[in-house]
């Protein structure tokens, strides 16, 4: 009589249900387990499915008819956005957005958030010569580098993948890897290979930069008129099939073990230590490279970390002079260590954690003058500086119609007219989208403590939906002021040196923390 | 051509009392049958025969010739029957006309063992087309005049016997005509003229086997109302068996032909009361079944809501009509009931149909039972009223589980004090259905997780819950079973509340501190004190698993507890294998107890450490379990390594030497098979904490595994965990895991192509279930590799094996019903391919066909499965759209 067994949920079989729940926990245990563990993976190696037609180089030489319809496919796109504001393509608003690319943008936005992103320095700090370093900045592509699972990947500032290599990295490449704990999350600066240092313009360079759409740069915080790889014909060997040149700023993570939450300082000291550690610690050498390994046309991207000091006059002068000096150094080298086109300094406080989630962070800051960048002030798409200053801002929606920067919290600078609201209608206006403007005579406005009130600004036109997002208030008021009164390297030095007179005479050597 | 020989004393022999003639007897019987099989059937059967020899030795000599056509055991049953089917046709002949003169000698119990052996014999020849005239042969018996009421009893029994057999084998053995001939000879036995009350119990038990055969006659309306008139009139046969036999044949009607029942449930329901009122307890019992039955029935149409099946409601009509007839069985206990565990009679098996007639019809039940309770829950003016208490609490009690929660909600938060108060009653039987029922009321109505429904038990009201039950714990022996129970349950419905502390969090401490000692207790009013200890430590599993952070403390205090119980049990005597068994018993719950600890604790990072202070002591613990082996013993501290390697991650690696071997032995050991497969499981935990640690043992281990997939002796469910297995291992060795991708992906594709084809062939239920375990092992197997192997390896090693995969994809496209683990899994999988497999969109696009796009479909369409699949349809869709 089963029906006996059961009445009253009679225990003379307990032992083995209670058992029966033991195993189901067990082997839930275990299903989860294993869930967690390849969905690790899956995260890690995600970083590979999208852009893979558009950055992953090998195809053009292997589908050229592919790539060529491929890129008139974009082209086409692109002049199709400029001239009539198409479906929403920016990265939060999904409306409109062709659900086969919802992945590649959703990961995108994920990747857009790490880096961090520093403010421009429109004053200069109280303790800029015992609190901060000082770097050479680069000319090239800001990007996030990951090496895992025995790939290096390189992501740039919007998310999108640029390249996918083996790297000497621990974790980037067969023969690195410690496990699947093993990875490096680096802050980069990519400079391609042969990188044109002759600053050209011509027609012809303007079709590539139709072709560039979202690997391109944002403009204005890198070179905006900096020459690119892709040719339009498809002859030579694509941007980075050899040889690009990783300028590390930064680290996030080295062996799997995060830096995020350490000061500046730290980082860059844990991340030479361990640059030389790889490569055998037999280099004191703080322009370390680790080559890309094994010989062959995609292993021969570098890694060079670059040179940092404490942000005292000496410190300051040396990082303004810095690629000026590797250029001659990679001279008198002959295709040694490759130089590279400064643009700038770029400056952490000591204890500035590695701040993410997009915002910016003040303890991160960008300043150039003219004595060590080509483009102090942005250029348009031709290379030629415009007359009135030009910036990108998002349309915030009704009811307010205001145009605001980046920052968290928005700056709002402007409004749209009700009339030109209208005209555009909801479906071209969503709210996010990028529009361009230029500030006239009216210049920007500020209130009585300093903070900003707003702008006289001038539509222009939409902006490339594909930069992800609209410029930052300090990034505007630093071209502001160059075009102005330029906050130049002596006034820089003069504070440092105030600084050190400030606190006495015994603490003025600028303590280099490595040598150039 | 085999002669018999004689065998009679033989026979006597073995049915000696003395235990040394009946051991060489049994020796020289099995010798015979090894040496000379044809002779030694032919003298069984010339014995069982033989009208001359003592029924004694006739009766052995039918049984043992049964043995050789029959096992419990499938295999050995094979071998049987193959052996049987090759033996020479004239001796089968000889042996078949045996067994049917048999059925016409006296006496009747040798009519009756002979019975039981045409059945086997024809459960080999039937199918085999042999044997075509046994039917008509025994049909003869029964139109034979002068009609031998012993003759047709034993064939009346060997017909049900026969058809017994035929229903176990799936295929149509008996033809139409055959099956019309046997029915019309049973019911025609079954009438009430028929003289001899055996025989019409013959035909009556004959005709339960036969119904599932009467499909044709079922369908002819005639002939089913001929049948039922027979079936209902023998329920009110003068002889009880038939009665009985009656009731048990309108369960199979009901089984087999619920659609055809509507015209008979007027009489049906009218002898069924009259049985329950009037008639003896035996028979009163099979009519209460027949109402559970029905229910049974209507819950599984209601489960699987197929248009196709109709369902009558016959319950929900008849509740009304029904229940105050169960009700009044109630009160119908036996004296003392309470101690006997098993205990079955009316009042049970009443207060059981109440409970499925309460989930069946669900809100109906409430009203027509809840006068019943609040008239008698109370009730003490004699000495005999705890019946109507305990009868009262039963019903209250039994309704539990069906009606609506918002239905019973208000009901039951007014019953809780009365309950509560109860389980100080004087009669023992109404606090143990007491603590029984409150135990129900925390299952069905105590969830602090659903905030839909009112919380039942809130902090206000949980002290004197606790303080009740914390008492019921030191009453008698099988009281304190059930308030085990509903503390576990009360636990258990705690399990969801969020937040640092629960309610329960007050009492954790001393709730478990009681149930330690609950579960020692030695109560000389109980011989068996097993029952309790098996119950505490269960209900300090479900407090362990429902423990909220502030209370992980206090768990982290019981592992050494239960590694010194654990110790304690190296201490029991163990001279007797009943001894032996005991502790093996015994260290399996403590073991369950630990593992259930270590999971919990494991579960929260800054609580491993709990675990890891006493890591060595543990694995030794553990280790000794292994070494004390049995079955039982094994699979507990074997799940309970699981649990331990969550805590200990990769320093779990210096344990891996002296495990080894045990796991090893897990892994061998073919027999019992739930050991194998939970060991199987751990060996997956251990990969994923060890990780490449490993290593050194995997050739060793892969070749079990593979050994294992390829192996017949191997339970099948172990089979899909060895796949997945293979992921699990693919996923943490990476590089490593090469050498053995050839052999894995052939194993693969067997199993792919197994799966395909199980999946073509139409398959009942259970053959579905397993094909679906089956795909899960294969798609988590091959998202361990392409996501082990990474990019650049997969690439080159699996790319080969996508168009396959796809096409197992598109296998499980075409289902009819999908099923969400298997879809969410293939689709990941696809996702996994996309992401480290170039191109695999221009393979997608040629595949044969593209239903593997359903399975994306249905997870995009699907609230519950998108979340997790969404990136791998992404990465697919972009695949696909990179190839266009």
């Amino acid at each position: 009589m089963s029906r006996r067994a059961a009445a009253k949920e009679g225990s003379s079989s307990a032992y083995t249900s209670f058992q029966q729940k033991r195993r189901a926990q067990a082997l839930d245990r275990q299903k989860n387990a294993r869930e967690d563990k390849v969905q690790q993976l899956r995260t890690l190696a995600l970083a590979a499915i999208q852009d893979d037609a558009e950055a992953m180089h090998e195809d053009t030489q292997q589908q050229p008819q592919n790539r060529q319809q491929q890129r008139h496919r974009r082209r086409g796109q692109q002049q199709q956005q400029q001239q009539e504001l198409p479906q929403d393509t920016q990265l939060y608003g999904m409306d409109g957005v062709n659900p086969l690319q919802l992945g590649g943008s959703m990961m995108k936005a994920y990747f857009a958030r790490q880096l961090m992103q520093p403010e421009w320095m429109s004053d200069i700090p109280q303790d800029l010569g015992s609190s901060w370093l000082v770097m050479p900045r680069p000319e090239g592509k800001r990007c996030l580098v990951i090496s895992t699972g025995n790939y290096t990947y390189a992501r740039s500032r919007t998310g999108a993948l640029l390249l996918r290599f083996p790297s000497k990295l621990p974790g980037g490449g067969p023969g690195t890897s410690g496990g699947e704990s093993c990875y490096c999350v680096l802050d980069c600066i990519l400079q391609e290979q042969e990188q044109r240092i002759q600053h050209q313009h011509n027609q012809q360079q303007q079709q590539q930069r139709v072709g560039m759409d979202a690997d391109m740069a944002p403009a204005g915080e890198s070179t905006p008129s900096q020459p690119q790889q892709h040719s339009a014909n498809g002859s030579s060997s694509s941007s980075s099939s050899g040889g690009c040149t990783f300028f590390i700023q930064d680290v996030l993570a080295w062996r799997g073990y995060s830096l995020v939450d350490c000061g500046a300082e730290f980082r860059l000291f844990w991340l030479a230590s361990k640059l030389q550690e790889e490569a055998g610690g037999s280099s004191s050498s703080s322009s370390w490279s680790l080559d890309g390994g094994n010989p062959g046309p995609s292993h021969s991207h570098r890694f060079k970390l670059l040179p940092y000091w404490h942000a005292t006059p000496d410190g300051l002068a040396a990082a303004a002079r810095a690629g000026a000096a590797a250029a001659a150094a990679a001279a008198a080298a002959a295709g040694g260590c490759p130089g590279y086109v400064q643009d700038g300094v770029y400056l952490r406080h000591v204890e500035g954690h590695y701040s993410q989630g997009g915002g910016c962070t003040p303890l991160a800051l960008l300043w150039k003058d003219a004595g060590c960048s080509r483009y102090l002030l942005d250029t348009d798409g031709d290379g030629v500086v415009p007359e009135f200053q030009q910036l990108v801002l998002a349309y915030q929606g009704p009811p307010t119609d205001g145009v605001a920067t980046a920052d968290e919290p928005p700056v709002v600078l402007g409004r749209l007219p009700q009339e030109f609201v209208q005209q555009m209608g909801p479906k071209l206006l969503r709210p996010g989208r990028l529009l361009r403007f230029s500030i006239r005579a009216g210049g920007l406005l500020f209130n009585a403590d300093g903070s900003p009130a707003g702008a006289d600004l001038a539509y222009e036109g939409p902006a490339n939906q594909r930069r992800g997002r609209a410029d930052v208030y300090t990034k505007v008021l630093f071209q502001w002021q160059a075009r102005r009164q330029p906050l130049q390297l002596e006034a820089l030095l003069a504070a440092a040196v105030a600084e050190q007179q400030q606190q006495g005479a015994g603490q003025q050597q600028g303590s280099s923390m490595a040598d150039d | 051509m085999a002669a018999p020989v004689e065998v009679t004393q033989l026979l006597l022999h073995a049915q000696d009392p003395d235990a040394n003639v009946r051991s060489l007897a049994e020796q020289k019987i099995s010798q015979f049958q090894e040496h000379d099989y044809p002779g030694f059937l032919a003298s069984l059967a010339a014995e069982l025969s033989s009208l001359a020899k003592p029924a004694d030795s006739r009766r052995l000599a039918g049984l043992v010739l049964k043995n050789t056509l029959d096992a419990k055991d499938e295999s050995r049953k094979a071998e049987l029957q193959a052996r049987w089917g090759a033996v020479d046709p004239t001796l089968k002949n000889q042996i078949r006309e045996a067994l049917l003169s048999t059925l016409q000698m006296e006496p009747q119990d040798v009519r009756h063992t002979a019975a039981l052996v045409l059945a086997k014999v024809a459960a080999i020849d039937l199918p085999r087309r042999e044997w075509p005239n046994l039917i008509s042969s025994l049909l003869a018996n029964m139109s034979a005049t002068p009609p031998h009421h012993g003759v047709r009893q034993a064939t009346l029994e060997t017909l049900g016997y026969v058809c017994e057999e035929m229903a176990s084998i799936n295929d149509e053995v008996l033809a139409p005509e055959q099956i019309n001939m046997v029915l019309t000879a049973v019911v025609a036995g079954m009438r009430p003229d028929e003289p001899s009350d055996d025989a019409r119990l013959a035909a009556t038990t004959a005709l339960q086997n036969a119904i599932e055969f009467a499909e044709h006659n079922f369908d002819n309306e005639s002939e089913r109302n001929y049948i039922m008139q027979m079936v209902c009139q023998g329920a009110s046969a003068r002889d009880e068996r038939i009665r009985i036999a009656s009731f048990t044949c309108l369960h199979e009607i009901a089984a087999n032909y619920y659609a055809k029942l509507p015209a008979y449930m007027g009489e049906v329901f009218a002898i069924s009361v009259k049985a329950i009122n009037e008639d003896s307890e035996d028979v009163g019992l099979q009519a209460v079944e027949f109402w559970s039955t029905l229910c049974d029935i209507e819950l599984d149409l209601a489960d699987e809501d197929d248009p196709a099946e109709v369902n009558h409601h016959f319950i929900k009509a008849v509740v009304p009509h029904l229940v105050p007839v169960l009700l009044k069985q109630l009160t119908k206990q036996d004296e003392g009931q309470e101690q006997e565990e098993t205990a079955w009679n009316l009042a049970m098996a009443s207060g059981t149909c109440l409970g499925l007639l309460a989930r069946t019809a669900e809100d109906a039940i409430v009203l027509q039972v809840m006068p019943f309770v609040t008239e008698n829950i109370g009730k003490n003016t004699t000495a005999e009223d705890w019946r109507l208490r305990e009868a009262a609490t039963f019903a209250f009690g039994s309704i539990l589980e069906g009606p609506s929660p918002r239905s019973l909600a208000e009901i039951v938060r007014q019953a809780m004090g009365f309950l509560l108060a109860a389980m100080k009653d004087p009669h023992p039987y109404v606090r143990d259905t007491t603590a029984w029922t409150i135990g129900r009321v925390f299952e069905f109505q105590h969830d602090a997780g659903n905030t839909d429904v009112p919380e039942l038990i809130t902090r206000e009201t949980l002290p004197q819950v606790a303080q009740v039950l914390l008492g019921g714990l030191g009453d008698q022996v099988h009281i304190a079973v059930r308030v085990c129970d509903a503390i576990g349950r009360l636990a258990e419905g705690f399990t969801g509340y969020a937040g640092q502390s629960s309610p329960l969090s007050p009492f954790f401490k001393e709730i478990i501190t009681n149930l330690l000692n609950a579960s020692s207790r030695s109560d000389p009013s109980h011989g068996d004190s097993t029952r309790l200890q098996i119950s505490a430590f269960e209900a300090i599993n479900d407090m362990v698993r429902a423990a909220s952070p502030d209370t992980l403390d206090t768990v982290g205090q019981l592992t050494p507890v239960f590694l010194q119980e654990i110790a304690k049990t190296f201490n029991m005597v163990t001279a007797s294998g009943e001894q032996r068994e005991k502790q093996a018993e015994l260290q399996g719950q403590l073991c369950g107890v630990l593992q259930v600890i270590m999971q919990k604790l494991s579960e929260v990072e800054q609580y491993k450490a709990a675990v890891l202070q006493y890591a060595d002591q543990i694995m030794e613990t553990l280790l000794r379990v292994f070494g004390n082996q049995t079955c039982s013993v094994h699979e507990e501290a074997m799940l309970a390594v699981g649990a331990f390697t969550y805590a200990c991650g990769r320093q779990f690696t210096k344990y891996l030497p002296s495990l080894y071997p045990y796991l090893k032995m897990g892994l061998m050991n073919h027999q019992e098979w739930q050991v194998c497969l939970s060991t199987v499981g751990v060996l997956g935990d251990i990969s994923r904490n060890v990780e490449t640690d490993l290593l050194p043992y995997c050739d060793e281990i892969m070749q079990l595994l593979i050994h294992n997939l390829g192996s017949n002796d191997v339970h099948r469910s172990i089979k899909p965990q060895i796949l997945s297995t293979f992921g699990d291992l693919a996923l943490v060795l990476g590089d490593s895991f090469e050498k053995y991708l050839e052999t894995v992906k052939r194993m693969l594709s067997q199993a792919m192509h197994l799966s395909v084809m199980q999946a073509q062939s139409s398959a009942d239920d259970d053959f579905l279930d397993y094909n679906n375990e089956l795909r899960i092992g294969i798609l988590e197997a091959y998202s361990g590799i392409f996501q082990g192997l990474g990019p650049g390896k997969a690439d080159l090693q699996m790319k080969s094996e996508v168009p396959l995969i796809i096409e197992f994809a598109n296998s499980i496209g075409r289902d009819a019903t999908l099923d969400d683990t298997v879809v969410r899994n293939c689709v990941n999988l696809l996702g996994d391919i996309c992401t480290v497999v170039n191109h695999v969109g221009p393979i997608l696009r040629q595949a044969r066909t593209n239903d593997w796009e359903k399975l994306l479909n249905y997870c995009s369409d699907s609230g519950h499965l998108l979340g997790d699949t969404e990136w791998a349809i992404n990465a697919v869709h972009t695949a696909v759209e990179q190839a266009a």
